[in-house]
Parts: C-alpha cells; structure tokens; sequence
C-alpha cells in the first residue's frame, strides 16, 4: 500500500471517529425498512416515512454542521474523502436505493404479485451480498475494523435469514435491515461516548 | 499540502494537530499557499471564535502531484 494510499485511509479513519455517521446510517436502516412494509401493506403512513427516510438520505450536511460546531469543534475538523467509483454506485448503492421503487412499480402499478413474492423471498440473500460489498468498501476507504466484520457478519446473516425467511412470512429483509440498523446505531453510539470522553480528557489535560 | 490532498476539507486545529507546527508557521504557510491558488480558505464563526477551513484546489492538485513525480525521478536518478 502506497503511503499516499494509507494517510488517505488515516484521514478518512479520523474524519468519522465521533461514530455520527453510523448513528444517522442506522436510523436511516430503521426507516428504510419500514418504507418497504409499507408499500407491501398499503399503510398511509408510507408518505411520512418517505419523507424520514428522504431526510435522513440526505442528512451529509448537518452531520457536517454537527461535526464542525460541536463534536469536532474542540480536536480539529475534517472531512474525510472516500471516493465513491463508479462500479460501487451503480452495483451497490443503486440496488439498495432503488429496492423500494422497484416494489412499488411491480406491486402498485404492474400487479405483478408473484414477482413480488419471489423477490422478498431472495431479498435477505440480496441484501446479505449488497451489504457485504457496502461494509467492505467502507472498510476499504479506511473506516476501520470493524467494518471488516461487519461485511463478513452481514453477509452471513443474509443466508440465515433467507434460509429461515419462510418462518418470517418472507420478511427477513426487514429483520435484516432493522439488525443493520440496531448494530450501527449502537455502534455509532459507541463510538461517540469515546470520542466525546477522549476530547474531554484532552481538554482536562 | 498531503492532508489537503487526501481530504475534501480541514480545519486549522486539525492541522495544528496533524503537522505539530506552531500557529504562526500554519498560518504563514496557508496564506502564501492560498495567495499561490493551492488552497483555499472558508472563514466562519462557530460560536464566538473565527473557524478556518481550508480545501486544496485543482492548481494546488496538480502542482502537488507535479511536485512528487520531480521528487521521484530525482530519487529514483540517484539510486544506483
């Protein structure tokens, strides 16, 4: 690995130490899930999670904000560069963002039930590879360790769930994303509870 | 000029803490970087206090990579 390579991954690393984009990441997993129940169960509450869920998509520049005034404020900001390439967009970023809107054209306006059925039944699989690649990459552009398991974790459990996702009347996709969630948004947590004593001890000192 | 390289931006305490240079020195070095057109810089108040952020541009991008390449060749003409 070229230096250049490694104080980009150091960089990137430090740039994400107060565990905020994990915390918004998970949130964001919690309402992405429920976007999908809900176009399957036709609840009217699919426009307000919609919108959630839209926020919280694009939530990049208050967690800027919230880094800049508040948790960075005291040990130095930056705003680290993970490049996001192209095969990485349209293979995994894409497929995640757009499960939702597939959903809703074969169900709401083709009808295609079947489709639908089989599609969930596959989802957990789907999901467990997307979410290996998503975590790797993190991992990759320097994010750290355990993002390293988490690729491994969620792939896994990707396999599980649709091995049993007949027992969950095909919804281990949700089960999926809301264990995705809980595991980043604790982990974010976490992480913030660290960072956030570390910067005090340094302040004290 | 490394760290404005490999990320989108920083602020001055980041590179205080990164390069171990004094505030002065920092502070000398940006200006005539950003007067150069290497970088540039984003004054804001967080608070009360004055909040420096500073971003390579593409001249300080392609004059930092201009850079390395000359170092390399004159490195690798020296090893035997």
């Amino acid at each position: 690995m070229s230096n250049q390579q490694a104080l980009k991954q150091k960089l990137y690393y430090m740039s994400q130490r107060d565990g905020l984009s994990e915390l918004f990441t998970g949130i964001f997993f919690f309402f992405y899930s429920s976007i999908i129940m809900t176009l399957l169960d036709f609840s009217s509450d699919a426009k307000k999670i919609a919108i959630f869920t839209f926020v919280f998509a694009f939530s990049g520049p208050v967690i800027q904000f919230i880094r800049k005034h508040f948790t960075y404020s005291h040990s130095g900001y930056v705003k680290g560069k993970a490049e996001i390439t192209k095969p990485f967009l349209f293979l995994i970023v894409f497929p995640i963002a757009f499960f939702p809107a597939v959903i809703g054209v074969f169900l709401h306006i083709f009808h295609l039930i079947d489709l639908i059925g089989s599609l969930m039944l596959f989802s957990p699989l789907i999901f467990g590879i997307l979410f290996f690649f998503y975590y790797w990459y993190q991992y990759r552009a320097g994010a750290g360790f355990f993002y390293r398991i988490f690729s491994f974790v969620s792939f896994i459990l990707g396999i599980f769930l649709f091995i049993f996702n007949h027992l969950l009347q095909n919804e281990g996709f949700y089960v999926f994303f809301v264990i995705n969630g809980a595991v980043l948004f604790l982990f974010g947590l976490f992480k913030l509870i660290v960072f956030m004593k570390r910067v005090k001890s340094n302040e004290n000192e | 000029m490394s760290i404005l390289y490999n990320t989108e931006e920083v602020d001055f305490l980041f590179l205080l803490n990164e390069t171990q240079l004094s505030k002065g020195n920092i502070a000398t070095h940006t200006k005539k970087l950003e007067e150069e057109g290497y970088l540039t810089v984003k004054k804001e108040f967080v608070g009360k206090k004055t909040h420096s952020t500073y971003a390579i541009t593409e001249k300080g991008k392609k004059a930092l990579e201009a850079y390395t390449a000359a170092m390399k060749q004159m490195l690798d003409e020296m090893t035997p």
